[in-house]
């Protein structure tokens, strides 16, 4: 659906993208990290038809959207900034844009959506005087008011609280799970990214660093780490002692009555128990920890700062 | 046709919301156009009808043209500064129809502003005059039909400028236009002021050049692109 091609774009000199390549499949939710200048806002304008590319191609069903007016009706958008007019009310700001989308039933479609995203008592109020949790609800409402087929959000969840957050993320899921909607998202918050993404991609000075599944990532760029638990502080002692002859052990870190174990690359942690116990180690409990998507980042972070 | 009036409508909307804009623009029209009607009564019958031809002629142009240049800097500069224009231009509407929609908005409120001062120019100089002095038919078409052509291409021109050039650039330029022009609507309105006859010479030539001016600027808005409004932001 979403095809990026080796996509290059330059401002002046500087490469700010770098032959760039991914798709995004229909129905996925497709998160988009990298750090602050990493380019995830060029590659987004690009696609939008908004910035035009140095080299290789960006499309969405295959053509340009820039190019493509009707194809545009198919698309929503929620970009860094709101995007919204101040001097008008709420209800006004989602008229607008309902009828530059051709909508027909737009004052019970806009009741619908002001009351879902918990801004119906504010419909007539100007939007300048929104706060900016509340101009961020309106304009996610606004990007889904003509039912799009795919969604491009730029930091949805910045400057919301929590449980706006949670609505944001909620809304997202629905959108992708009930109506089948493609999201497009790039985003700074990797909590919110593992929490509802699909697949991802790392940028990271205009390059893909990792683009793949979470779960994949997870795999691919952290080592196992298990956690054991043991009847007495003896037998911690004695499984340090054992373990530090092991060289698939990378690093131990010792808790109250237990041991945080980090194992290299691709090394089982039911060779590790069956290691501890054949040497009569009484092992009550031991579980897998599960990396978060900030611990693959940082390790990704880290091995291109080591690369360099 | 449909989107470029949705623009228009919201434009017009948003405009007559921005007290600013609104205050200095009926505070102008109301204080220019009562010292204008003075200065009608001053003259005899006949010259009382060329002065009030002079002050409609100039007054009611030097409004429109004022209120454009306001209007212009919120509609095109500002939605540009803010980002707005970026998220507009996602939707499904081309820059040709967001710059005429724009234009259009600009023009209903300069104009209506610029009408308004016109109204009250010639209905104050009747009552203090206590006999019907009339504008002359060329007065009326430049009212009815040169003003607002003329509101449209300047604020065109400025607009297409403000969204193509990068905002320091806009700033500079306009105050480059801002200063020439209103000192040469100024001058225009001390000669129009004492003896200027207006023809349909006058009038005829001013609507040329707006008509000629519209057209070159609906011409050059083909090259604009997004990509040049987007990077011209900061």
């Amino acid at each position: 659906m979403i095809e990026v091609q080796d996509l290059t774009r330059k401002f002046k000199e500087r490469n700010v993208l770098n032959g760039i390549s991914f798709q995004v499949k229909e129905g996925e939710i497709f998160g988009y990290i990298g750090p602050n200048g990493a380019g995830k806002t060029t590659t987004m304008r690009i696609i939008l038809g908004l910035l035009k590319a140095t080299a290789g191609k960006a499309t969405v069903w295959g053509q340009n959207l820039g190019e493509n007016e009707k194809l545009r009706t198919k698309v929503g958008v929620l970009l860094e900034h709101d995007g919204l007019y101040g001097r008008i009310s709420a209800y006004e700001n989602l008229d607008y844009y309902a009828q530059l989308y051709g909508i027909s039933n737009r004052e019970e479609k806009i009741a619908n959506l002001l009351e879902f995203v918990g801004l119906i008592d504010r419909k007539n109020d100007r939007v300048g005087k929104f706060s900016k949790g509340m101009k961020r609800k309106l304009a996610l409402a606004r990007a889904i008011i003509h039912d799009p087929d795919v969604l491009f959000l730029d930091e949805p969840s910045a400057g919301l609280d929590p449980e706006a957050q949670k609505m944001v993320r909620d809304l997202i899921l629905r959108l992708s799970g009930e109506e089948r909607i493609t999201i497009f998202l790039n985003s700074h918050d990797l909590d919110e990214v593992q929490r509802i993404c699909s697949k991802i991609a790392i940028l990271q000075g205009g390059e893909i660093k990792a683009y793949d599944t979470v779960d994949n990532l997870r795999d691919r760029f952290t080592n196992p780490v298990v956690e054991i638990a043991f009847s007495d502080n003896r037998e911690v002692e004695k499984a340090l002692d054992l373990m530090s002859s092991l060289d698939y052990v990378s690093d131990c870190e010792r808790h109250n009555d237990g041991i945080a174990v980090t194992l290299t690359e691709n090394k089982r942690p039911s060779a590790l128990l069956g290691f501890l116990t054949e040497k009569g180690v009484k092992v009550e409990e031991m579980k897998r920890v599960s990396k978060s998507l900030e611990d693959v980042y940082l390790e990704i972070v880290r091995q291109e700062e080591r690369n360099a | 046709m449909h989107k470029i009036l949705v623009v228009a409508r919201k434009e017009t909307r948003e405009l007559m919301r921005t007290k600013s804009t609104m205050l200095v623009g009926l505070g102008f029209a109301f204080f220019y156009s009562l010292l204008n009607s003075l200065a009608v009564i001053k003259g005899k019958d006949s010259a009382s009808a060329i002065s009030l031809d002079g002050s409609v002629f100039y007054l009611s142009a030097m409004v429109g043209m004022f209120i454009a240049y306001m209007s212009t800097g919120q509609v095109f500069l500002r939605e540009k500064t803010d980002r707005v224009i970026e998220t507009l231009m996602c939707a499904p509407v081309n820059l040709r129809q967001i710059w005429l929609g724009k234009v259009l908005g600009v023009t209903a409120v300069a104009y209506s502003l610029s009408f308004f001062t016109a109204l009250v120019i010639m209905v104050v100089a009747n009552i203090l005059l206590k006999s019907i002095v009339l504008p002359g038919a060329p007065i009326l078409f430049h009212v009815l039909l040169v003003i607002p052509t003329s509101i449209a291409a300047f604020a065109g021109l400025l607009g297409f400028v403000q969204l193509r050039l990068g905002l320091r650039e806009s700033r500079i330029l306009n105050f480059v236009i801002f200063a020439p022009l209103f000192a040469g609507l100024y001058g225009v309105g001390r000669m129009v002021g004492s003896s200027f006859a207006i023809s349909w010479i006058q009038v005829g030539i001013l609507f040329a050049i707006s008509v000629f001016l519209l057209a070159v600027t609906a011409y050059l808005t083909k090259r604009l692109s997004k990509e040049r409004i987007v990077t011209t932001i900061n």
